[in-house]
């Protein structure tokens, strides 16, 4: 379990992370979201002791991260891929890392085929490729066989096997009773991996909810209709407060009313069904109508910019 | 904590690492770096330069001026012939020590050691003793062999030479070794203080190094005898093979304000790596 209190960061004039508080639980993968800029890292290197917090602190199963006389079996960490120094083999960093604990050849040569690093293992870690770096950076991580994983960015860089890997990984790891905190971009990714969410912007929580929660409050839900009768049943559901969404033919996206409403009124007014449905948005939708006011950063599209 | 434990116990599927009784240690950290430090090639080839340098110089040094024939014009003692190669070596070895300083925060490495090894000042220790361990032995036996190799050349062509019985002589060549040392354990300081190979680099060489022989130029009189407490010149205190200083400090002295530059510049930079962001 890790429980960040009250934990703020300033950077010369920049507020990274304002008085956040949340706790992530045992057993799930614990999602950690935010545009960029939002704060994650940051949170994360201060979860890990790299960075002193302005304010507040962080408890690692009721400890600080320093006070650990075990440290990479409490907590394994990815924080960026290129904390290796390039001049030393995978092997022999994994055997310079776990060293501080004693940790030997054998586990080194497990987390090595765990990651599938094998036939590059005495290679000079200079000529990995991102997604090989990366994978050095998750075998580090399991090295102390810990309790608890902090990932930042974990799929940055791994090709679809890769991410798919990692995604079971992390699901098997959680269910044997791990802590499992990780960042990402890839939405989607994230909705298959994660069961809590926990989302930031401009150094503030927005979001601290289980991914079921956080998809179903989003105002992006409607209702798939498909009626041969649509003209009629258009002008029905606009006066009981639906708003259409878009219309194609026969098919009717509505939002505002629930999916028995729907059909009620359906009912009532003897229209033909032919289909109805609730559907839920992507994650990346939800993402985005939480996160739209919160982007320190926005891109345009070659239109705009003209 | 006793208002989380019943929480906790609740959850029993919690997991336990099977290396939860590896104990982080100091000695193991040293393991560690030992590990990082024999992986790494061109700390091989640093040492066997040092090495090379030394005897090579001294060698070299000693046959030239056969005869007494050749050279400039300035008169070097036997002594300071067979140890010429140290003069270079100094340099050799506080690079050495700023590269092997910052040397983890060029490459993102010390994220990995400070997860690691999150106290932090493990791993600084770890890495000034085994700095030494790595380069006093080598320069040891480099400026011994350079002595007794320089000296018996000189002495088969009727230079009157030193022998390690004489008194002080012992004494300076320890005192070059250390000073070497020492200015590379600087070095190393520096690079973990500054986290810039180069800026390390500079630093060390030049405002250790370099700097007091340029301040003495420019200033005063009056200066001089500040100067005299600034490393280097503290260094030429006991490195002289006549137990006479080339300064007003004594050998003694010499070695307590060189040791205490030392300790001054470890202070600082333990200071600033547990209150410092990595
Ligand atoms: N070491 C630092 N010094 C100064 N400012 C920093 C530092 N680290 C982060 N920041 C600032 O803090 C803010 C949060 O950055 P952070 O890296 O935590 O964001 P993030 O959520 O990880 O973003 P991304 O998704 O792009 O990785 C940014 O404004 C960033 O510029
Ligand atoms: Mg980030």
């Amino acid at each position: 379990m890790i429980e960040v209190r009250e934990l703020s960061k300033v950077y010369g004039d920049t507020k990274a992370v304002d008085n956040v508080s949340f706790t992530v639980k045992t057993g799930v993968v614990t999602g950690f979201l935010g545009p960029n800029g939002a704060g994650k890292s940051t949170t994360m290197r201060m979860i890990l002791g790299l960075d002193k917090p302005t304010h507040g602190d962080v408890l690692i199963n009721g400890q600080r991260y320093v006070d650990s006389r075990t440290p990479l079996s409490l907590l394994g960490s990815l924080l960026e891929a290129k904390s290796v120094d390039k001049g030393r083999s995978a092997y022999n960093h994994l055997r310079a890392v776990g060293a501080t604990m004693g940790i030997g050849k054998t586990r080194i040569n497990e987390v090595i085929e765990m990651v599938g690093l094998e036939s590059v293992k005495k290679k000079n870690a200079a000529k990995f490729s991102l997604g090989m770096s990366q994978r050095l950076g998750i075998a580090t991580a399991l090295l102390g066989d810990p309790e608890i994983l902090v990932l930042d960015e974990p799929v940055n860089g791994l090709d679809p096997d890769g991410i798919m890997w990692i995604r079971n990984l992390l699901k098997d790891l959680a269910r044997q009773g791990r802590t499992i905190f990780l960042s990402s971009h890839l939405m989607s990714e994230m909705e298959l991996t994660a069961e809590h969410l926990i989302v930031i912007g401009k150094g503030k929580i927005l979001a601290d909810m289980s991914m079921h929660e956080f998809i179903s409050r989003s105002s992006q839900n409607y209702v798939q209709v498909v009626s041969p009768q649509a003209d009629s049943f258009v002008s029905v559901l606009t006066s009981n407060g639906g708003i259409i969404r878009t219309r194609d033919k026969n098919s009717i996206e509505v939002s505002a009313l629930s999916s028995a409403t729907v059909g009620d009124l359906a009912l009532a007014n003897q229209i033909a069904l032919h289909q109805l449905a609730d559907v839920a948005p992507s994650l990346e939708s939800a993402f985005m109508e939480l996160t739209e006011d919160q982007v320190s950063f926005h891109g345009h599209n070659a239109e705009e910019s003209k | 904590m006793s208002t989380v434990n019943p929480v906790n116990q609740e959850k029993s599927s919690s997991y336990t690492s099977r290396f939860r009784d590896n104990k982080l240690t100091f000695l193991r950290v040293t393991n560690s770096e030992w590990i990082k430090f024999r992986s790494i090639r061109s700390n091989w080839i640093t040492l066997a330069l040092t090495f090379l340098v030394i005897v090579g110089f001294g060698i070299l040094s000693a046959s030239i001026n056969r005869g007494g024939g050749g050279g400039g014009g300035e008169v070097r003692s036997p002594f300071d012939r067979v140890l010429t190669g140290v003069n270079l070596s100094v340099l050799i070895i506080a690079v050495f020590g700023g590269v092997f300083g910052a040397r983890e925060y060029g490459s993102g490495m010390i994220k990995s050691s400070f997860s690691a090894v999150p106290r932090r000042l493990p791993v600084f220790f770890n890495k000034i003793i085994l700095f030494s361990k790595a380069v006093f032995p080598t320069l040891l036996i480099a400026v011994f062999l350079a002595f007794t190799i320089g000296t018996s050349i000189l002495k088969h062509n009727g230079t009157a030479v030193p022998k390690l019985g004489d008194p002080f002589i012992l004494r300076a060549l320890l005192g070059n070794i250390f000073y070497v040392l020492g200015l590379g354990l600087i070095g190393l300081s520096v690079g973990i203080l500054v986290r810039q190979t180069a800026v390390a680099i500079a630093i060390t060489v030049g405002g250790v190094l370099f700097l007091p022989a340029l301040l003495g130029a420019v200033l005063p009189n009056s200066w001089h005898k500040a100067l005299e407490y600034l490393p280097s010149n503290a260094g030429g205190a006991f490195t002289a093979p006549n137990g006479v200083s080339i300064n007003s400090l004594s050998p003694t002295t010499g070695g307590i304000v060189f040791i205490a530059w030392i300790i001054g510049v470890f202070a600082l930079t333990s200071f600033s790596l547990v209150k410092r962001d990595v």
